[in-house]
């Protein structure tokens, strides 16, 4: 029995790859899950996430549909009692340029937007009434290096993935206010930029057929799912608003938990 | 003659505060300017710029409908005869309470981001061509100081999550935008602005944070407006901008700090004012500033190379 036992996290775009992982690595602590993804194959994670002794219920759902969003709470809230814990995973990735065609530019809005940004937004907003009613809870919201760099490294996903990292952006937007917002009912909103890790995503970019040597440049999901692991462990009292930054070739390690931000300080 | 003679700009949401702001500076230094808004008075805005002599055109429509945006922009090409400049100053604040009823919640999110990042990605797809056939040009999207956590923590008033969220969206329009079109000579910058004198702000202050308010009692009292900066200081560092030639940068401006542009910044921060948003100093991670940011092969300051 994990020290999470008796908590309940919701995990978005779970039926493969980092998604997946953090269903597995927070059932290992004894957590209950209600995952989705609009990927069929969610319903045998959750069969898997049985086997570690904890309570999971799997949705097809497309997190960009609202209705579909207000289902998998409202089955959470029904069917488990509570939300401790959102991990907005779900994202999917297109090229996007400025010199694209306004059509393309418009269909790619909507699925990146629709997707990346709008299903965080609407996810986070329909279980915050429940944290708030429940005196708690924790929202973690994944990012992109792009937007959190490592020391050096420019921003943005090099002019050609203009709509994924408004996207990326965006989600900043909502967790850095959320968390200000949130503060006084003691819900934690945070997120993770990570750069290269071994994901459905990453691998989807190298057609599922990365050579392992490529593979093993990359981090492991474990270790980076075992961080959420770590910030949700900390608890009420932990960090909030931090954006935590996890790149290749840097240890993979939550820093210290940052101290308070005077509202106007000198630059 | 103004340094932007013969140049065409395009000032989104231009019917009053910064928007007619911009408008006005850019055709004092000599640029033809086409306006809109959603609301009418940018057709008195447009007829007063005329009314000086200055190529205005202008036009009322809301910046969501993509035929109008397209038929604007092409009008403005046809018109003036090219694009040099863009100006995606047209926004929407709304409060939106992250407590609100569910069905408020969806609308509020359409009706944000399709003004303030929808309509900005379908302005520049659209005058991106233009400038590239012109040889170059500049696009300025307008942010908030709430990006840059320098000096702020990273968002305003909690009940504005939309709004926020669609200002930090720009980086990701600016960046790559930046970084897409170095080549062919056009520069991205976001203005990233503290309170500054305009009826969008003024309207916060009235039941509702509505505009038809604005005027009436309970207004900003005096000790509040008094720190608000003017439009025209903010166009003024536009132009400054201009001449200046970086790309991809978040001018950050600043109520109670000097308006100016600042040294440019490298690279890997350009979007954003600390090394992450914890709080660490940028110096942690070693090594000063390097800055390999191109110098500009031209600018509208001092014009192509080859005197087209």
């Amino acid at each position: 029995m994990g020290d999470f036992s008796g908590q309940v996290a919701i995990v978005t775009g779970a039926a493969v790859g980092l998604g997946r992982q953090y269903a597995i690595s927070l059932a290992q602590q004894g957590c209950d899950l209600v995952i989705c993804d609009i990927r069929p194959d969610v319903v045998q994670v959750a069969e898997e996430l049985k086997k570690l002794s904890v309570r999971a219920e799997a949705h097809v759902a497309n997190v960009s549909v609202a209705a579909d969003v207000r289902r998998v709470v409202d089955s959470a809230i029904s069917n488990m009692g509570r939300i401790d814990l959102l991990i907005s995973n779900a994202g999917i990735w297109r090229g996007s340029g400025p010199k694209d065609g306004v059509d393309k530019s418009l269909e790619d809005y909507d699925a990146l937007i629709g997707t990346n940004l709008k299903g965080v937004y609407m996810f986070g907003r329909a279980v915050i009434p429940h944290m708030i009613a429940a005196g708690g809870g924790h929202i973690i919201n994944i990012d992109t290096d792009h937007v959190h760099t490592h020391p050096g490294r420019p921003t943005a996903g090099g002019g050609i993935m203009d709509l994924y990292d408004v996207a990326k952006w965006g989600v900043l937007g909502l967790t850095l206010t959320w968390a200000k917002a949130l503060k006084p009912h003691n819900i934690r909103v945070n997120s993770f930029s990570m750069g290269a890790t071994d994901s459905f995503m990453l691998r989807g970019f190298h057609n599922h057929a990365a050579p392992p040597e490529e593979v093993a440049k990359w981090m492991r999901a474990e270790d980076v799912c075992d961080l959420a692991v770590q910030m949700h462990r900390e608890g009420p009292t932990g960090r909030t608003g931090d954006n935590i930054g996890v790149w290749v070739g840097f240890e993979i390690e939550l820093k210290p938990i940052p101290a308070a931000k005077p509202a106007m300080a000198e630059a | 003659m103004g340094y932007l003679s013969g140049k065409t700009a395009i000032v989104t949401g231009a019917a009053q505060g910064l928007g007619k702001a911009f408008a006005e500076r850019l055709a004092l230094e000599g640029a033809n300017v086409a306006i809109c808004d959603i609301q009418g008075d940018v057709l008195k805005v447009g007829a007063a710029l005329e009314a000086l002599g200055h190529g205005a055109l202008a036009r009322q429509f809301d910046i969501t409908s993509r035929t109008d945006c397209e038929t604007f922009v092409a009008d403005t090409s046809a018109r003036f005869g090219g694009i040099h400049i863009l100006v995606n100053n047209a926004a929407l604040w709304r409060s939106t309470p992250v407590t609100d009823p569910w069905d408020k919640a969806l609308k509020d999110f359409d009706d944000v981001m399709n003004v303030n990042v929808k309509a900005v990605m379908v302005m520049s797809r659209l005058a991106v061509p233009h400038m590239i056939a012109a040889g170059g040009g500049e696009i300025v999207n307008i942010s908030t100081d709430y990006v840059l956590p320098a000096r702020r923590d990273g968002v305003n008033a909690p009940d504005t999550d939309l709004y926020n969220a669609s200002k930090w969206a720009l980086n990701g329009l600016t960046d790559a935008a930046a970084q897409a079109l170095a080549g062919d000579n056009i520069r991205v910058n976001n203005l990233a602005m503290g309170p500054t004198d305009t009826a969008m702000l003024r309207a916060l202050f009235y039941p509702g944070g509505k505009l038809e308010h604005l005027g009436g009692p309970d207004g900003p009292p005096a000790e509040i407006t008094a720190g608000f900066m003017d439009p025209a200081d903010i166009a003024a560092l536009m132009i400054d901008l201009f001449k200046d030639g970086r790309t991809g940068e978040n001018i950050g401006v600043w109520a109670g700090y000097p308006i100016e542009l600042g040294p440019r910044k490298r690279w890997d921060v350009r979007m954003r004012e600390r090394a992450d948003f914890t709080g660490q100093p940028l110096r942690e991670y070693g090594p000063p500033p390097w800055d390999d940011a191109p110098e500009p092969v031209w600018h509208l300051a001092v014009g192509r190379p080859d005197g087209a």
